[in-house]
């Protein structure tokens, strides 16, 4: 915020940085300032000790009240707070409030927001997810990521596609003259020659199955963002480069996966050369105008709370041509990253096959082919291959799928493979398991309907339609789910929905299956009475 | 005098017929707006789902494509170890799930 701008915030409002004209409190739920009102565009710094650890603009997070400001804690941030820490609160870089330990709970230790396990630390982002904090330790690292960028828009030349920078890796240099601090990702995008979003789909998904060919490994947000990995040796990213299709359609500019501008208000050909930490790289050829299709007209001054809004119009847009794949997929691999470096135990720690596995073994004809959709760490998928059951089991988290690769049976076989559900390229081609094996086929789905969306939904129903009705020998479908509100299964989780049975059955019976309750019996989670259904599916003969 | 009364009052008898009639145009303007609005909502979620549906109809082209050429489809890369983790499986081999 400019000093002007924080005048006239001052004057108006009495709240004066230097002054601590505020008091503060604050519990697991939320951080309570009292003292005079504080202006909607303040941008706000919570500091846990001498950390920041949140950014955030007053008028989109705090509640008013008389006399005080109520801010809710992130619930990824709220779910993790526990012990005590030192807090206090910045406006404009100094402190509105005396620094005051706060009490979360009985536990004795200080809270420090860092990585289970590796002890990094972390902060609150701008997507509202706990993630690393890379200021100044991994500064190195971005000279690595533009390395290979690089090497990607050559490669990219060489297929026909024009890539040059944007985003974050065009705001920087063109602002600052550098790549902005903490930054560890490069953007580049390319413009799709086509115009009809069917097309362009198309072409990205050629240029995906170019790129693993030639080696690359690839995570799919949507139809129009890539995003091409770069793994470390931990078992989490070291740095990846998003690749963004960029289009116009009827006179419209789409910067996937925000921006829509009039065509001729952003003008990107011919590429021009801006030059990135000492490395030449394509850029659009009005940068102003690319950054402010992106992030609005006041893109020249740094905003720590920044965060996109994406107009309506141009939300439904993208949702509805290019879809959305990637939901949760980050949470679910921190996740089990922490299940994996047993920073939990207990029975949601993953690592003990659930009771209606351990039942249906015995219910199992021998040698059965088994296919767990949403296996997790695969305690499951485990048991039932430790039991002489040839098992295919499929997730969309690297890390849960990296850790059952090379787990050998005795007596049965386990393949992991990463599939994300929620993809009907991904999900299709597991229908031609109907023609692997001439055992008997179970189908195994232990709480995943209720993190799928729709699409994942209607791809996972298809593809048990397809293995139910053609698989030549016995074959049943056993799907567990939450019929009503439950818990979020971990802190950060940010996507849990109650499947609907009557629905469920509904799809069921037009897709010629029908389904019968098995056991069904109200389980207790996390304080909440919750209803676990099962189902055993079958095709209608 | 009596002709000026007379006049008022029925100016007045007209002026009611004419506050009846603009808010009988009225009421039919609404409910003809509130149907226009159900159809454009109708019409939205038609596009939205049309949209949905070529998304749709992309991926399983590429699908068809990959096949047809047989390249390896999305999942080709993904795994070297993914296939064949353990010997004597029924499911087991390379490209089983391709």
């Amino acid at each position: 915020m400019s000093a002007d701008v924080h005048s006239e915030i001052s004057t108006q409002s009495g709240v004066e940085s230097g002054t601590r004209s505020h008091t503060l409190l604050a519990d697991r739920a939320s951080l309570t300032l009292e003292g005079p009102p504080i202006p909607a565009e303040a941008i706000l710094s919570v500091r846990f000790g001498d950390r920041p650890i949140w950014s955030l603009r007053v008028g989109e997070v705090v509640r008013p009240g008389p006399g005080i400001s109520v801010i809710d804690w992130p619930p990824a941030l709220a779910g993790r707070l526990s012990g005590w820490a030192r807090l206090t609160v910045l406006f404009d870089g100094t402190p509105l409030c005396e620094a005051v330990t706060v009490t979360f709970d009985d536990s004795p230790h200080q809270f420090a927001l860092e990585e289970p396990g590796t002890g990094m630390p972390q902060i609150v982002n701008k997507w509202g997810r706990i993630a690393r904090n890379f200021d100044g330790l991994r500064a190195h690292l971005i000279d690595e990521a533009l390395d290979e960028a690089v090497t990607l828009v050559e490669w990219m030349r060489g297929h026909g596609h024009a890539l040059f920078v944007t985003g974050g890796t065009l705001l920087g240099p063109v602002r600052d003259g550098r790549i902005m601090p903490g930054d560890d990702d490069v953007d580049l995008a390319y413009l799709s020659r086509h115009q009809n979003p069917s097309d362009i789909a198309l072409e990205g998904f050629e240029l995906e199955r170019a790129l693993h060919a030639s080696g690359y490994e690839t995570v799919r947000h949507s139809a129009g963002h890539l995003q091409v990995l770069f793994p470390g040796a931990d078992g989490t990213d070291r740095f990846y480069l998003d690749i963004f299709t960029y289009f116009t359609v009827a006179g419209w500019f789409y910067g996937t996966f925000h921006a829509r501008e009039r065509v001729d208000k952003v003008n990107i050909l011919p590429l021009r050369t801006l030059v990135i930490n000492g490395r030449e790289f394509p850029a659009p050829a009005q940068p102003e105008q690319m950054l402010a299709a992106i992030y609005g007209p006041g893109w020249r001054t740094p905003d720590p709370a920044f965060r996109f809004i994406t107009p309506a119009p141009a939300r439904r847009r993208y949702d509805s041509w290019l879809g959305s794949l990637d939901g949760d997929r980050e949470n679910w691999e921190d996740h089990h990253r922490e299940l994996l470096r047993g920073v939990h135990s207990g029975t949601d720690s993953g690592t003990s096959p659930s009771a209606w596995a351990q039942e249906l073994t015995g219910e199992l004809a021998r040698r059965s082919s088994i296919l767990e959709l949403g296996c997790g760490l695969g305690a499951d998928a485990r048991h039932f291959a430790e039991h002489g059951h040839d098992v295919v089991a499929v997730d969309y988290s690297r890390p849960a799928i990296e850790s059952l690769r090379g787990i050998r049976s005795e007596s049965g076989s386990l393949q992991a493979r990463r599939v994300n559900l929620n993809s009907v390229r991904e999900t299709a081609p597991l229908a031609g398991l109907v023609r692997q094996g001439d055992t008997p086929l179970l189908i195994f789905a232990r709480l995943l309907l209720n993190y799928l969306n729709d699409e994942g939904t209607a791809n996972t129903l298809m593809l048990v339609r397809h293995l139910l009705r053609n698989r030549k020998k016995p074959a049943a479908a056993y799907l567990e789910f939450q019929a009503s509100d439950f818990d979020r299964p971990f802190p950060d989780s940010r996507y849990h929905a109650a499947v609907d049975a009557e629905r469920l059955t509904s799809s069921l019976e037009k897709l010629g299956l029908y389904g019968e309750d098995v056991t069904p019996r109200p389980e207790r989670q996390g304080g909440e009475m919750a209803a676990t259904r099962r189902l055993k599916v079958r095709a209608v003969q | 005098v009596n002709d000026a009364v007379h006049e008022a009052v029925t100016e007045h008898g007209s002026l009611a017929d004419q506050v009846q009639e603009v808010t009988l145009r009225l009421n039919e303007a609404e409910a003809n707006l509130a149907e226009m609005r159900t159809q454009v909502d109708r019409l939205d979620h038609d596009l939205d789902e049309s949209r949905r549906l070529n998304l749709r109809a992309a991926e399983l082209l590429d699908l068809v494509y990959a096949h047809l050429t047989g390249e390896p489809g999305v999942l080709g890369n993904q795994d070297p170890a993914a296939a064949g983790d353990v010997p004597g499986a029924a499911l087991h081999g390379k490209g089983a799930l391709r």
